[in-house]
């Protein structure tokens, strides 16, 4: 009796999850149905097969959504951003790591965490004041600036916890040789760290990738739009023209969702970091 | 001298960061509150202080009192759905069974797309295909006033719901086996076993996904920008997307940034307490 229902249990419960699973994989599977779509077809039936593949659709996507364009950018704002990042959070994390007994770097590391906490609205006003006062509404390095800043507080508290497990010996031993501080952590420690480096800069390159806020109040010129600026206006623009559209979504999600599959372990630790230890 | 130059090289390390904080963070909050004193318009040079208008101005606003709202029943109803149907979903997919490694990817994939790319799937999907396949009213989830909240957080947890379940499932790998074990022994039925060791066993799991998903939900701006604008008829502007107009639509930048700067202590606030509360609730393993 008691197997037999567990046996039904079990069987609710993979159907529960296959069932979600492909509700989940369905706006993909609309995705492409509509992108090898013609008008023509899609106004007929909706949900029917395409007859051949339309390849125009992504030809004339590539030209009207000026997607080389926002790639290009996209890519020099999170590679700038991330490297960014990384460079100046590992010595603040490295420094703040070795010297945590000390009260200035605890309350600094407490400030940063504070940081964390504020919400993007209520720097947006100040920060737009301040970048056009600058000059540097519509600069990518502008961007790069303002999104490698905001990703830096939570890459230190990484970077910190990170740095607290490697053993002080191995840097005593350098000094013993006469290594100077700055040698020892660019030759020594920054190497050990790239574990914490890698999966930092897989989840700063995801977020910066889709950055919304930052990139909507300071790249709005058209030369300068990153594909989540571009394709908000241009999903608003294109409604009636829902196939070149789709191919647009099509092309963009194709190398972030690559990207993803094959960096999803370091996702994965990223994301739960903390969450086990508390 | 010698401390001195010792410690000197980490205060050097921490120059680049410092830098950083100033301009992003301590600059900005700091003009942000001279700003919210004033009566600038987010154009002209120029600007009186007007004191504390601003603020008893927030009390008197009626658009305010709905954007209030709007964001409370998100970030309520969003954080609720996420982590009961996150968590149950990490249950299921901590079993062996096969294509498990598969749908963990499907829940996962979503969270590699922006908000618009999201946005835009779900507001198709909604307006094309459910308003004309299964709607019973005919009407779209998202141009209907008072289900259109419903509407974006089923967007938001599309999108983001994966990083809960990685957590979730973090947290369930990390309950030792002996656990199960010792409550198989005693026989303990599957949802006795969920109930009595699963859940209390999770803390730092839900201390983590609640206050992240409570706190982020609150502040949430791209999801409803793309999806909606705040529309139709301001049925689902939220604080952030009030802030956002304040600024490049309503000329009121000083008001809007009053606003932000209330918005931000209320989410301090909740934050903190949240996370006292939870870390109080944990169990030690």
């Amino acid at each position: 009796m008691n197997m037999k229902t567990n046996k039904k249990v079990v069987w609710i419960q993979r159907i529960i999850i296959w069932a979600t699973t492909i509700l989940f994989l369905f706006p993909f599977y609309i995705s492409i149905l509509m992108a090898v779509k013609s008008k023509k077809e899609t106004a007929k039936d909706l949900l029917a097969f395409p007859t051949s593949i339309h390849w125009e659709n992504f030809a004339d996507a590539m030209k009207k959504a000026n997607i080389l364009e926002s790639m290009k950018n996209s890519i020099i704002l999170t590679v700038g951003a991330v490297v960014l990042t990384l460079i100046v959070a590992s010595m603040a994390g490295y420094a703040i790591g070795r010297q945590y007994h000390k009260k200035t770097f605890r309350l600094y590391e407490t400030l940063l965490m504070a940081a964390m906490m504020i919400p993007f609205q209520t720097l947006m006003i100040p920060i737009y004041k301040m970048y056009k006062s600058m000059n540097l509404l519509n600069s990518i390095p502008g961007a790069i600036i303002m999104i490698g800043a905001c990703n830096m507080p939570f890459a230190v508290m990484l970077f910190i916890g990170f740095v607290r497990t490697i053993p002080i010996e191995l840097e005593e031993a350098a000094m013993l040789e006469g290594c100077s501080k700055a040698k020892i952590f660019f030759k020594i420690i920054f190497p050990l760290l790239k574990p914490i480096t890698v999966t930092i800069a897989v989840l700063d390159s995801l977020w910066t990738w889709n950055e919304f806020n930052v990139s909507l109040l300071l790249l709005q010129k058209k030369a300068v739009k990153t594909i989540p600026i571009q394709q908000y206006v241009f999903f608003g623009e294109h409604s009636s023209n829902y196939n070149m559209a789709f191919a647009a979504a099509v092309i963009s999600m194709i190398p972030i969702v690559i990207f993803f599959i094959v960096a999803q372990k370091h996702i994965v630790a990223g994301m739960t970091a903390g969450a086990v230890k508390g | 001298m010698k401390t001195l130059k010792k410690d000197g090289i980490y205060y050097a390390f921490l120059i680049p960061s410092v830098i950083l904080f100033v301009f992003a963070f301590l600059y900005p909050f700091v003009t942000g509150v001279n700003i919210a004193f004033t009566d600038w318009d987010g154009i002209s040079a120029e600007y009186n202080y007007i004191g504390l208008k601003n603020f008893f101005d927030i009390f008197k606003d009626t658009t305010i009192r709905k954007a209030i709202a709007n964001t409370l029943i998100f970030a309520i109803g969003y954080t609720a759905i996420n982590n009961v149907l996150a968590l149950g979903l990490a249950v299921l997919l901590n079993q062996k069974f096969k294509g498990q490694n598969f749908c963990k990817t499907v829940f996962f994939i979503p969270m590699a797309l922006s908000a618009v790319l999201a946005s835009f799937l779900w507001t198709f999907i909604d307006s094309k295909i459910y308003a004309t396949f299964l709607s019973p009213s005919g009407r779209s989830i998202l141009g209907n006033p008072s289900t259109v909240l419903l509407g974006i957080i089923i967007i938001g947890l599309w999108n983001a719901i994966g990083s809960n379940i990685m957590i979730y499932i973090a947290g369930l790998t990390n309950i030792p086996a002996d656990y199960y074990e010792a409550a198989a022994i005693d026989g303990a039925s599957g949802w006795k076993r969920f109930r009595y060791i699963i859940l209390p066993l999770l803390g730092p799991s839900f201390t983590m996904c609640i206050t992240l998903t409570l706190t982020s939900s609150l502040r949430e701006f791209a999801t409803v920008m793309a999806a909606t604008g705040g529309g139709p008829a301001n049925s689902s502007e939220t604080v952030a997307i009030f802030i956002y107009k304040n600024l490049f639509q309503y000329y009121k930048a000083g008001y809007g940034q009053a606003v932000a700067i209330i918005f931000m202590v209320l989410l301090m606030v909740i934050g903190i307490s949240l996370q006292r509360f939870f870390r109080s609730k944990e169990v030690e393993m």
